[in-house]
């Protein structure tokens, strides 16, 4: 059998090679780990998977229903959407926050990355469950209940402002909510103060990063859907795989940079910049 | 103190066309400290330490600590073995590289993190923990194959000329901390070499091979004052 031979580096790897930013970490870990991440994508897609089947069957029942009806008015429409929605909401509401329960062990793995920790994947993937699933529960269930409800209004005007509502200004928090139970103990109204606070510190890119996961999803089960069903939740799916994981080890390496900048420097100086090479 | 003892080993390699015999007779004990082997090319050097390991086909035995090993598998031995191509993983992390036989032999997460860290620790490479090997020297990449040898403390470790693709001034440098952790550990090293300096510099026992035999034993000087002619040869080989 052919030994495969290692390419060795000129030099000795040294504490100044380790990656100077963040941002440049990300791209390291990108290029070093590559098979971790395609791995923890994997992960994530199938955890994804009974939310996107619930989505499936509420779009099939409503194109079956709306397919039988002559020539319906935009009121009848949307009845059948909020019955669809009505119908199919627990199911959704459950895959959803499943989805957050079992996500949070694919976050630990990120943190362990970011921090340049060893993996064990069994191990911390069941860490990441137990030490903040529970948290990851509350922000999805939350989330995903409010959604439920805004998808009950019979007005497309309430509906539209109630979901901007909740994604501009619930989700952000929830959102820094869970991040923090990553890396703190902290109680949960501190938590919730500090979620209030961070998300306005970084709204921009809050917004940003919550644009891009649901922006491409949306899009894909509101307009393609309407193309073709089964290539829309294909879509939905390949997208899951190769976007939502990506996406969310970049925004937990801008969340250690802005853990760092505004905790870490004062009240955590063993997880200031870890990971990162050592300012002099 | 613990010995390995090599009682008339020989060793054949039979191929259609002919029949090497690369050790013939060859017996010797090994206590703690480091024992370097050394001899010309083909002189039986790494046969000997195959045999050891127990890769090899042999007449004779081999006994750690008065126990006969010849029907004891390669993998219950706990020997451990260094080669001059390190053999790491590329795939996986230095720490993952290193942790490997610990994770075979069933050790928890805690255990596994506190010896890698320690091992990691006295072969400097703490800082490259998360690394791949293709980003580190070929030093560094040795000492990562030294490390994953030794973090399951092992009774013997044989070395197979682990530095003979360095460069000189990190040969020097990792003879030291090999020597140091050797020392430290307590266990049996093993060392071959074709360099006589390399010998001199290292060993507390030395072993001179020649056609699958021993022909000397003893210590540094008794065997740097040695009139053999072959000492002689390597003497001036390695210019010493």
């Amino acid at each position: 059998m052919k030994r495969r031979k290692i390419k060795t580096a000129s030099r000795d790897f040294e504490e100044n090679d380790l990656p100077a930013s963040r941002l440049a970490q990300y791209f390291s870990i990108f290029k070093e780990r590559f098979r971790m991440i395609a791995w923890l994508s994997f992960l994530t897609s199938l955890f994804f998977l009974p939310f996107l089947l619930v989505l499936f069957f509420k779009d099939f029942h409503l194109l079956a229903v709306t397919s039988n009806l002559e020539n319906p008015d935009e009121s009848t429409l949307q009845q059948a959407r909020v019955y669809a929605n009505l119908l199919y909401g627990g199911g959704e509401v459950l895959a959803l926050t499943l989805f957050g329960f079992l996500f949070s062990g694919v976050i630990q793995i990120f943190r362990q990355l970011l921090w340049d920790e060893p993996i064990f994947l069994k191990e911390d993937f069941r860490e990441g469950l137990k030490s903040s699933g529970l948290r990851f529960v509350a922000s999805f269930l939350f989330i995903a209940f409010a959604r439920f409800l805004t998808n009950l209004s019979l007005s497309p005007f309430l509906q539209i402002l109630l979901s901007v509502i909740l994604i501009a200004f619930f989700a952000p928090i929830a959102l820094w909510f869970s991040l923090q139970s990553v890396y703190y103990r902290s109680s949960f109204m501190d938590t919730l103060k500090n979620a209030m606070k961070l998300s306005i510190r970084t709204y921009p890119f809050t917004l940003l990063f919550m644009g891009l996961i649901i922006a491409p999803l949306w899009a894909m089960e509101t307009y393609l859907s309407k193309i073709s069903l089964f290539g829309a939740f294909g879509g939905m799916l390949l997208l899951s795989f190769v976007w939502i994981a990506p996406l969310s080890l970049a925004f937990l390496s801008f969340a250690c940079a802005v853990f760092d900048r505004y905790i870490n420097e004062d009240y955590y100086p063993e997880y200031y910049r870890k990971g990162l090479r050592p300012l002099r | 103190m613990s010995t390995l003892v090599v009682k008339d080993l020989f060793v054949d390699y039979v191929s259609k066309k002919s029949v090497t015999h690369a050790l013939q007779g060859f017996s010797a004990v090994f206590s703690s400290g480091i024992n370097v082997i050394i001899g010309p090319s083909g002189s039986g050097k790494s046969t000997l330490l195959q045999t050891i390991l127990g890769l090899l086909n042999y007449e004779g035995t081999v006994e750690f600590d008065h126990k006969n090993l010849d029907r004891t598998a390669p993998k219950d031995r706990n020997f451990a073995f260094v080669s001059q191509e390190y053999q790491l993983y590329p795939m996986y992390t230095v720490f993952d590289n290193i942790a490997f036989p610990l994770k075979i032999m069933g050790a928890s997460k805690e255990e596994i993190k506190s010896r890698v860290y320690a091992i990691a620790e006295r072969t400097e490479l703490s800082v490259c923990l998360g690394r791949k090997p293709r980003q580190l020297s070929g030093g560094q990449q040795q000492r990562v194959a030294i490390a994953r040898a030794l973090v399951r403390n092992p009774v013997v470790c044989l070395f197979d000329e682990p530095f003979s693709n360095c460069d000189l001034k990190t040969r020097e440098k990792a003879r030291g901390w090999t020597k140091n952790i050797l020392q430290e550990q307590g266990c049996i090293g093993i060392y071959v070499t074709h360099d006589f300096k390399e010998a001199l510099l290292l060993a507390d026992r030395i072993f001179v091979v020649n056609d699958g035999k021993k022909i000397l034993e003893g210590t540094p000087t008794e065997v740097y004052d040695s009139p053999l002619p072959l000492i002689r040869e390597m003497k001036e080989a390695s210019a010493v």
